[in-house]
């Protein structure tokens, strides 16, 4: 064996050896559940104790009762406004955290991170109170004198993306200051000094180069809010469901799990799917600034 | 005073504690080194508990009873998967998950011969024979704010009055409350546990004055306290609390009877301190065990304890309010409870 394939072995297996824990860890505890689950999902009744045989009843059950279709539907457009809502919000944040000083940018990026160290249900909790009849933004509307009686902000479908919004924002934020971070200003000057505009730079050097950050960032928040529950069940009145609230619900409140976990398999497939053609369709192209010439 | 009669008298005095001792000893100390597990409910009521029926209990025979709080339907599954081998001595659970317990035998009998203070649970109340010991009661009942809705609220098919729109707040599915409420309502509009359909034509009209189905009790508090819901189906000794922090929600006793829950306690089959058990289940049914819930919430009591000054706060309070308890088949109830849950949600969906 040749020196040069003794060093590539050598390193193959210290590769191996390195990543192993993680694959063992993942196979253990998320591989094998993840397929125990799959499998309780060909189950034909309403209980996986003790089950055996293989359906498609549970699948059929979903695709054939509009209930569940239209609140897997909803999930997914739940998250698509998020995920926009948030890279709308997050990018211009992320980018001109970016362009701090470093002292400057750990202070501010502590305040980004500190809602996230609260209970989601705290976070949520505070929300009903801020849009609550006596909450601060009725008090405000009122105050300005937008309107004379407090109106009911909460339990409705706009409050479950602004929640939403708010929950996740933190993660497109640091996505896209992660990326933006190795962007070299000087490509920047050297397209305006080549007297290109603000907002062509914008978008043919800029959003190019942060792509990576924008992708990763909306597939955080686009996985992160399909399989929302909380904010929904807390937030949304009777008429906003999720896929998530049902799982739950179907899981551990009615013990079905056959079905729980045919919904869990179900979102997991649209989501993916509609993630995959969002980054294809969208993303991708805009992220090499094809839209602008 | 004589030196003899002296020496005689100090003897005494000295001998008498000697020869008292063990028998008070062992009276004292009946269950010293004895701590018994149980599951609470957390919070205010884990410690209504301690004050009324853990420290007088410990002070009396030294047992000493730990409660950790935690969700109830896992520690019935955790009893059931761990059959013969229980991790708890004593299981508090509401009525709604007894049918499920007895069914898996994992609970033993309690006799009046063990617990005597069983002879005094009032009538209708221990609903599964000897199992189980129930030493609370909390009703599910109509509620509306006092300054924004009138006329009162008189049953819970009310809900449904049309100046109400968007104003009402009923349990969501993920707790037991729900399909209780779905059991008043389908009675109320002459169904029954076996035919719950008159419950979802019913709420199907009421669906657009449903602003909210909150999924725990604390959610369901919170939207009366700030007046996002004024009227609904509440706990009635959740109702007292917001009345005692200044929100005036009052409660109805409803015309169509009332719909309550009672909280149990459990005797584990296979308890390693058995005798220690029944002790802390006669202490919950003294009277000062049964005082200590309706002194922190205005829970009913189930035995026939005098209430006293906490009479006016309570809703199950007299032989005449305890008949209009609506008896619960609690083993069929709860074997719908996933169909129910799902109707609700398509219902009030829309």
């Amino acid at each position: 064996m040749s020196r040069w394939a003794a060093e590539s072995q050598n390193k193959r297996l210290g590769f191996v050896l390195l990543i192993a824990p993680a694959v063992m860890l993942l196979a253990v505890f998320l591989i094998l559940p993840m397929m125990s689950v799959f499998r309780a999902s060909f189950y034909p009744g309403t209980s996986a104790l003790g089950a055996s045989g293989f359906s498609l009843h549970q699948y059929y059950k979903f695709f054939a009762d509009s209930f569940y279709v239209s609140v897997l539907l909803e999930t997914i457009v739940y998250a698509l406004i998020t995920s926009l809502g948030c890279l709308l919000l997050g990018f211009p944040v992320g980018y001109s955290l970016a362009r701090l000083p470093p002292t400057q940018r750990r202070v501010r990026m502590i305040l980004i991170i500190v809602p996230l160290t609260l209970s989601l249900v705290v976070v949520v909790f505070g929300w009903l109170v801020l849009l609550g009849r006596q909450g601060l933004v009725n008090n405000i509307l009122m105050g300005i004198g937008l309107i004379d009686t407090p109106k009911q902000l909460l339990f409705n479908r706009f409050a479950v993306i602004v929640v939403l919004i708010q929950q996740f924002l933190p993660f497109m934020i640091l996505s896209v200051m992660n990326v933006a971070l190795q962007i070299d200003p000087v490509l920047e000057q050297a397209s305006t000094s080549l007297r290109a505009k603000r907002l062509r730079t914008f978008w043919k050097i800029v959003i190019p180069l942060a792509a990576p950050g924008i992708i990763s960032g909306f597939t955080l928040v686009f996985v992160m809010t399909v399989s929302a529950f909380v904010t929904p069940r807390l937030i949304g009145g009777p008429k906003a469901h999720m896929i998530g609230g049902l799982v739950y619900e179907e899981v551990l409140i009615t013990l079905n799990w056959p079905f729980g976990a045919a919904m869990s398999f179900i979102l997991l497939a649209v989501g993916l799917g509609t993630l995959a053609t969002v980054s294809i369709l969208i993303v991708r192209p805009l992220a090499r600034g094809l839209h602008v010439r | 005073m004589k030196r003899r009669d002296f020496l005689k008298t100090t003897a005494a005095a000295f001998a008498l504690p000697l020869i008292a001792a063990p028998a008070v000893h062992a009276q004292q100390k009946r269950f010293s080194g004895v701590t018994l597990r149980i599951n609470g409910y957390g919070g205010n009521y884990d410690k209504a508990l301690i004050e009324g029926v853990a420290k007088p209990l410990e002070e009396k025979t030294g047992l000493k009873v730990e409660y950790f709080a935690a969700p109830v339907q896992g520690e019935v599954v955790k009893l059931i998967s761990n059959k013969g081998n229980p991790h708890v001595d004593l299981l508090m659970v509401d009525n709604n998950l007894m049918p499920e317990l007895i069914a898996a035998d994992v609970l033993d009998p309690i006799k009046v011969s063990d617990v005597p203070n069983v002879s005094r649970i009032l009538p209708g109340y221990r609903e599964f024979n000897d199992f189980g010991a129930p030493f609370a009661v909390s009703s599910l009942v109509p509620v509306f704010n006092s300054d924004n809705i009138k006329p009162a609220l008189t049953g819970y098919a009310d809900i449904a009055r049309s100046d109400l729109k968007g104003k009402v707040a009923i349990p969501g599915t993920t707790i037991t409350a729900s399909a209780l409420v779905l059991l008043a309502l389908a009675e109320a509009n002459g169904g029954s546990v076996s035919n719950m359909e008159p419950a979802f034509k019913f709420l199907a009209e009421a669906k657009d004055n449903v602003v909210a189905t909150p999924n725990s009790t604390v959610a369901q508090l919170q939207l009366f306290s700030q007046g996002e819901a004024q009227a609904g189906i509440f706990w009635d000794g959740r109702a007292y609390e917001l009345r005692q922090s200044g929100v005036p929600i009052q409660t109805v006793v409803p015309k169509e009877g009332i719909y309550a829950v009672s909280s149990y306690v459990n005797l584990v089959k296979g308890g390693r301190n058995r005798e220690a058990a029944l002790a802390y289940i006669e202490q919950a049914l003294s009277d000062q065990g049964q005082l200590a819930l309706p002194k922190a919430f205005r829970f009913g009591a189930t035995t026939n304890v005098a209430l006293g000054e906490l009479l006016p706060d309570i809703l199950l309070n007299s032989p005449e309010r305890v008949a209009m308890k609506r008896k619960v088949d609690w083993a069929a109830l709860m074997k719908q409870r996933g169909e129910l849950a799902e109707r609700m949600n398509k219902v009030l969906r829309g």
